[in-house]
């Protein structure tokens, strides 16, 4: 309970623990966004400057234009009311507009217009254009005629130019002005981006990029944030905030100011912002972060829960894992009789009792039930034990150190359960009611005295320490010593029943059980549960129909008489009648265990008594 | 026998005055100024439309002109001709002039003379797609009863103007920077002379247009806040 009690303070830690990272994250998120949403607006206020610094280089680039003499001698002469000039006049300046503007280099313009005061246009780079044009109207050569250098953003024919216009004036007047205008393209893009490392600059005229630079493999691509230009465009006039490109990355736009930012001409920054998953939760991490840490709690806590987990771990499970181990290893080299439930708790105590119970009722693999059947019918027959000190066939009387084979009727018996009483070898007066070693419970709530130094105790298959003293002292009756004798000798007398198991022997007994004299009769599991096989000569001489019961009551009691006596043992309180009484009584039992029509007693010499053997017969 | 006599006066006199009126013979010429009551106006300007806008540093500013491209003259009055002189254009980089008036249930033309692309728009108006123009070309604007619509350019944001629908529309004329305008081609006979800027109509008089002669109006003054 509390292993799971401490799974479940884990459980809780892991939780908080994730909801904290996962917390940690849509914060960082934010915190990401927000930064990316400032970054922008100050990319924005860069790039503002920038073309503000532009458009201030370019008006005082134009200054070479505007006072050049023949700039202005032209001008002044087209001014007024000298009309226009005449087509190589203006052609002539066109030439040197274009001399002009060469020597601008990078500040070169792709327009260049000289116009006269009324504002029309005396000559461009183009010098075949002698057209009439007029440029009054415009508020950037308007200003410019007035006195004003300034500057614009024009739509011209389809095409996006930065514009920038300054006055001529020559003899103390204004004769007309210079208008000059750079087309926006990548050109501009590129060096725009260069004030403005690892960001994507669009600039667009309407819902088409007119000139675009990426800033490395950081920036979003041109074509992500042209992706998000249809937004921007659609709110032209709510450009104060940032527009989200995708997940991670953001830009933000401004309209370009000029007359052209009206026909929806601006410029986009793009970003990316810096992943805020959880991969990227500690992105933003600085070592003074982790310096600062509490690593006292960081470490000693979940040190001293792992320390408690394991001794609650250790206490619930391995020390129950540890003490089963060990009971059950004896229990296999028969060292117990039984687990050691009392030692246990809840379920390993749950789970021993089970196991003794089992061992205590023989339940066993199925293949193995000609064995099983064995015990429990010496445990049957050793049930009728229990009163051993009151002894077995009336030896109740005998003193405690007689070695005596006994036969009584079962202690108890419940519900089809036997419940066995063992008592020492070297029975003790009063051994029966004294506390009962190694705590293995009965039905009863008994448990069975048996010394643990018990000398029965061998491993399995080695041969038994018993002295066979069946040659010397045995009645030339049957020997019930054939565990060996094939199947095949039974097989002949009986006709196995149609659903026995075909790997079980089609014999008449199934198996060959001792009934054996009780003070060590539990221990010697070799006697007890060695399968073994009536000769067929004696199944023969206690058939039904050759023999009665009685008779072969008579027999076997007769023949334990004289093995008794052979052997040295007392035989003074043994009587017939009590000796057949306790033969039903087992026989009962046996036949009710195995399901047998009948039961056969043999006798034979164990541990220098005699002994009785209960072998269940089947049709 | 008297109502029979009126009756072919009466015919007489129609015939005459249709004879007039279509003869071209008799077209006159109307003449006129007009008189503000204020010194020229400063268009605002938004700070937003430039960086940079400063002094040369050299030559004084020059003050700003008052060229009334903002005014409209026009007669209206009964004439079922077609309105005379009343085809307006884009010029210099802006209409000019920015006020236009036609008649109900006609079409005005807005011609494009600039050497560069314009895209007039008018605000309002059912049936009107703001097209591309390019130079050369002249776009044509249908015009119902109702209005005055504002008229726009997609490209320049300072282009400003106003169109007006008069039922009886005669003619129109330009008020230049000196406060003069000029209808030609007038038949004689009464007309209201109205001067239109913006929205409003800031100046009126009825006037009759006499054959064989030009007509000389006295100085119109201006209202104030036309727009």
């Amino acid at each position: 309970m509390l292993s799971r009690l401490w799974y479940l303070v884990l459980a809780v830690a892991l939780g908080v623990a994730l909801a904290g990272a996962f917390l940690n994250k849509s914060a960082a998120s934010r915190e990401v966004e927000f930064q990316l949403d400032e970054q922008l607006r100050r990319d924005r206020v860069e790039a503002e400057l920038w073309l503000r610094l532009d458009a201030r280089l370019r008006l005082d680039a134009l200054a070479a234009l505007a006072v050049e003499p023949e700039v202005r001698q032209t001008l002044r002469n087209s001014s007024g009311t000298r009309g226009t000039p005449s087509p190589s006049v203006r052609k002539r300046l066109s030439n040197k507009l274009n001399v002009l503007n060469r020597k601008l280099e990078e500040g070169k313009g792709d327009l260049v217009f000289a116009v006269d005061v009324e504002g029309e246009v005396v000559a461009t780079l183009d010098k075949n254009d002698v057209s009439e044009q007029r440029l009054n109207k415009m508020p950037l050569v308007r200003d410019a005629l007035r006195g004003f250098m300034r500057d614009d953003v024009w739509v011209y024919n389809g095409d996006v130019y930065r514009m920038a216009a300054r006055p001529v004036f020559d003899g103390g007047r204004y004769v007309g002005a210079i208008v000059h205008g750079m087309a926006v393209g990548d050109d501009l893009a590129r060096r725009l981006g260069e004030k403005l490392p690892n960001a994507t600059i669009v600039f667009f005229f309407g819902d088409d990029v007119i000139g675009a630079h990426t800033g490395g493999a950081n920036a979003p691509t041109r074509s992500e944030v042209k992706n998000a230009l249809a937004g921007v465009v659609a709110n032209m006039s709510d450009t104060e905030g940032t527009v989200e490109i995708d997940e991670r990355s953001r830009a933000i736009a401004s309209p370009m100011r000029g007359d052209a930012g009206h026909a929806r001409v601006g410029y986009m920054v793009g970003r990316n912002g810096s992943r805020a998953g959880l991969g990227g939760l500690f992105a933003n991490t600085f070592s003074e972060d982790v310096a600062s840490l509490p690593w006292w709690a960081i470490i000693g806590i979940p040190l001293v829960l792992l320390a408690l987990g394991l001794l609650l771990l250790y206490l619930e499970h391995d020390k129950g894992v540890r003490i089963l181990g060990k009971a059950s290893s004896a229990l296999a080299k028969n060292e117990i009789s039984g687990l050691p439930a009392g030692e246990l708790r809840r379920h390993y105590r749950k789970i021993a009792e089970n196991i003794n119970t089992a061992l205590y009722a023989g339940v066993g693999f199925k293949k193995d039930a000609h064995k099983r059947a064995s015990v429990d019918l010496d445990d049957m027959l050793s049930s009728t034990r229990g009163s051993a000190d009151t002894g077995y066939f009336g030896f109740g009387n005998e003193a405690p150190t007689a070695r005596r084979t006994s036969v009584d009727e079962a202690d108890q018996v419940a519900d089809g359960k036997t419940v066995v009483t063992k008592p020492g070898a070297q029975a003790q007066p009063g051994a029966g009611d004294g506390p009962k070693a190694n705590g293995v419970p009965n039905a009863g709530g008994k448990t069975t005295a048996r010394p643990k130094d018990t000398p029965t105790a061998r491993p399995n298959g080695a041969p038994t320490s018993r002295p066979d003293r069946s040659q010397s002292s045995r009645p030339p009756a049957p020997t019930p010593r054939h565990r060996q004798a094939p199947a095949a000798r039974a097989e002949k007398d009986v006709t196995p029943p149609p659903d026995d198991p075909p790997t079980r022997p089609r014999a008449i007994v199934d198996e060959h059980d001792e009934f054996d004299e009780f003070d060590d009769g539990f221990g010697d599991t070799e006697q007890s549960t060695q399968v073994t096989h009536i000769p067929k000569e004696l199944l023969e001489q206690s058939g039904p129909g050759e023999q009665s019961e009685e008779a072969h009551f008579r027999e076997v009691f007769d023949e334990f008489v004289a093995t008794q006596r052979e052997c040295g043992g007392p035989v003074a309180g043994l009587s017939f009648d009590k000796f057949v009484s306790k033969l039903h009584a087992a026989r009962e039992q046996v036949m009710k265990r195995h399901n047998a029509a009948s039961v056969r007693f043999t006798v034979y010499v164990k541990e220098g008594r005699a002994a009785l053997k209960a072998s269940p017969v089947k049709l | 026998m008297r109502g029979k006599t009126t009756w072919t006066m009466l015919t007489a006199a129609v015939a005459a005055a249709v004879s007039l009126a279509y003869s071209g013979v008799s077209a006159e010429t109307v003449e006129g100024s007009v008189r503000s009551t204020g010194g020229p106006t400063e268009e605002p300007s938004s700070t937003k439309d430039y960086y940079w806008k400063v002094w040369n540093g050299a030559l004084p500013e020059q003050p700003a002109a008052d060229t009334n491209d903002s005014l409209l003259a026009v007669l209206t009055g009964k004439f079922t001709g077609p309105p005379i002189g009343c085809t307006f254009s884009f010029s210099g980089g802006a209409l000019d002039p920015s006020t236009i008036a036609a008649r109900s249930g006609t079409t005005v033309r807005v011609e494009n003379r600039d050497a560069f692309t314009h895209e007039l728009s008018v605000d309002g108006l059912p049936g009107f797609t703001p097209l591309e123009s390019g130079p050369g070309a002249v776009r044509a604007i249908p015009v119902p009863a109702g209005g005055p619509w504002r008229l726009g350019d997609l490209y320049y944001g300072h282009v400003d103007g106003y169109l007006h629908s008069i039922r009886e529309l005669v003619a129109c004329a330009v008020v230049s920077s000196s406060g003069r305008f000029r209808f030609d081609g007038v038949p004689p006979g009464p007309y209201s002379l109205r001067i239109l800027q913006g929205t409003e109509q800031v100046a009126s008089r009825r006037v009759t247009v006499p054959a064989g002669k030009t007509l000389r109006v006295d100085a119109l003054t201006l209202k104030s806040g036309g727009k």
